[in-house]
């Protein structure tokens, strides 16, 4: 089985990239942004780092309340914290070596998106489509995979 | 959902009738799950301009108060009896129930993919008690979902709503489980504006609200935390503060509103701002609303923030008592720096043959990243009775 679309890593600046600039500019901002909507199309400099994947993309499109959440549990994943969620997706503990004792690996298989299964599940690719009403935007999923392409490492 | 043959109805006592739909509805209750808002079409054009004209909660949705079933029989369905059990039974004054059932089916295409949907939608059975300008309020009922397997039915039961409020006139307090005054405050989970922005299926957070309802303006002020504790529901995860602000113009055929949360979670703080807007064109029966979302994402523990946009637009015509036709665009960008949103447009009728039933049909298209050559289509049809 191969991954329906080429892992390509989009380039991307360090974490002091001006993505996140607090100040009193933020109506220009706003107007900037909102200016720029409907044609946005800049490159993806976004951290494919965990904390950054799990509160952007993870957290909100998948551990809501009635899914993957505390409570829930569908298919008996919890998804709502991130090191929860980073056992459950490369089968890890968050901070530890992997070790005889550590979970299998399922969801995700680190360095290697094309043998991820939670990569097929976004994209609906002979497993069933993730979340299951729509699919995540694109950008979303290639950030997944970036992330898991440079071992989906739990930082 | 045909709860009594017709030509049987005249030979059931009230109170056959009122065990038959206790029974219906706690039957249902054992089966199924899940939400329910108001429906904001219905707000300006029915001539209430305040939702707590028809509802108990100030925020729409659940329990009708009298003048609300007065007028579901009344004005808004092709006819019938809106009282509770339809009239079969009256409860003291001091005790409001009610209750929800809703099905659903349907079907999904997206690609070479289709899937088919049958499922409980909802079953909720509310109660509240009011004297001295107390209400204590509860809805319960069992979660609910498209897609199986479904937990066990204990592992189900939640309730979505629970709170006492002290109202002796215009101004509230609220202490409880319920959702933030925010917004439209549609009763689809889906649309964009609400699953975004954190107004899912059970994500009522706990908190204190204030308010005042007058005859010209409303305002709202709403402190919330996570669950308190996890039987309790799955909630969302954020605490934060909400607030918002509406203004009735133009002889209540206009509403104009705006409305901010600043929300935290141990990964990110999110703040969001937005404003409404609703026009009631009499003569023509049509009603036009919209709302706009900004929203400013941070995550703590990555040097990183995002912009993001949530909007809803949609017009409803009133084509004859009972029938409502509407369309309506949806659109969600997470991320306004990149090229990643997601737009809907969607086309619906609403159809209220008699007080206590509604049938609803929905066809929705779905695009992601401007990809409009390649849309997802939705079509679901939901039939509802409340009690």
């Amino acid at each position: 089985m191969t991954s329906s679309r080429a892992v390509a890593p989009a380039p991307r600046d360090g974490p002091s990239s001006g993505r996140d600039r607090p100040g009193r500019r933020w109506p220009v901002t706003v107007a900037a942004a909102l200016a720029a909507a409907a044609c946005a199309d800049t490159a993806d400099d976004r951290p494919a780092r965990w904390a950054y994947v799990h509160a952007a993309i993870v957290a909100p499109a998948c551990a809501t309340a009635g899914c993957h959440s505390t409570l829930a549990a569908t298919a008996g994943l919890d998804l709502s914290s991130a090191t929860g969620a980073y056992t459950f997706l490369p089968g890890r503990i968050c901070g530890e070596p992997v070790g005889p004792g550590s979970p299998p690996r399922s969801y995700v298989e680190p360095g290697s998106p094309e043998r991820s299964q939670l990569v097929y599940q976004l994209r609906g690719a002979g497993r069933a489509l993730m979340p299951p009403d729509v699919p995540l935007p694109e950008v979303e999923i290639q950030l997944v995979e970036r992330w898991i392409e440079e071992g989906a490492p739990c930082d | 959902m045909r709860l009594t043959p017709a030509g049987r109805r005249a030979r059931w006592t009230p109170a056959i009738r009122a065990a038959a739909l206790a029974a219906a509805a706690v039957a249902t209750l054992l089966a199924v799950a899940s939400a329910a808002h108001a429906y904001p079409r219905l707000h300006l054009s029915s001539g209430s301009a305040r939702c707590q004209d028809c509802h108990l909660s100030p925020a729409g949705g659940g329990l009708l108060d009298d003048h609300g079933r007065f007028e579901a029989g009344d004005a808004l369905s092709r006819g019938g009896d809106g009282a509770l059990l339809h009239g079969a039974w009256d409860p003291p004054p001091w005790l409001a129930l009610g209750g929800d059932l809703r099905a659903a089916g349907g079907l999904k295409h997206r690609g070479d993919e289709r899937e088919g949907l049958a499922f409980p939608m909802q079953a909720e059975l509310y109660v509240a008690g009011r004297g001295a300008g107390v209400t204590v309020y509860l809805a319960a009922g069992l979660r609910g979902g498209a897609r199986s397997p479904q937990p066990p039915l204990v592992e189900r039961l939640a309730s979505r709503e629970h709170y006492v409020m002290y109202q002796p006139g215009a101004r509230y307090v609220r202490v409880g489980r319920f959702f933030p005054v925010f917004g439209l405050r549609t009763a689809d989970h889906t649309a964009y504006v609400r699953r975004y922005l954190g107004f899912g299926l059970l994500e009522e957070p706990y908190g204190v609200a204030v308010g005042h309802v007058g005859v010209t303006w409303e305002a709202h002020l709403h402190a919330y935390v996570p669950r308190p504790v996890a039987f309790l529901g799955a909630g969302p995860r954020a605490r934060g503060i909400a607030a918002a602000y509406e203004r009735r113009l133009l002889d209540e055929t206009a509403a104009v509103g705006a409305h901010a949360r600043v929300a935290t979670t141990a990964e990110d703080d999110v703040v969001t701002a937005g404003v409404t807007g609703k026009r009631w064109f009499a003569d023509a029966g049509l009603l036009v609303q919209a709302e706009l979302d900004l929203q400013r994402q941070r995550f703590t523990a990555v040097d990183a923030a995002r912009w993001q946009l949530a909007a809803h637009a949609s017009a409803s015509q009133l084509l004859t008592r009972g029938l409502w036709l509407g369309a309506g665009l949806h659109r969600w960008q997470p991320d306004l720096g990149l090229r990643s949103s997601r737009d809907a447009f969607e086309v619906d009728l609403q159809y209220f043959p008699r007080a206590h039933l509604e049938v609803h049909l929905l066809g929705r298209a779905s695009a992601q990243g401007n990809d409009l050559d390649h849309p997802g289509w939705l079509a679901l049809a939901q039939l509802h009775y409340y009690l």
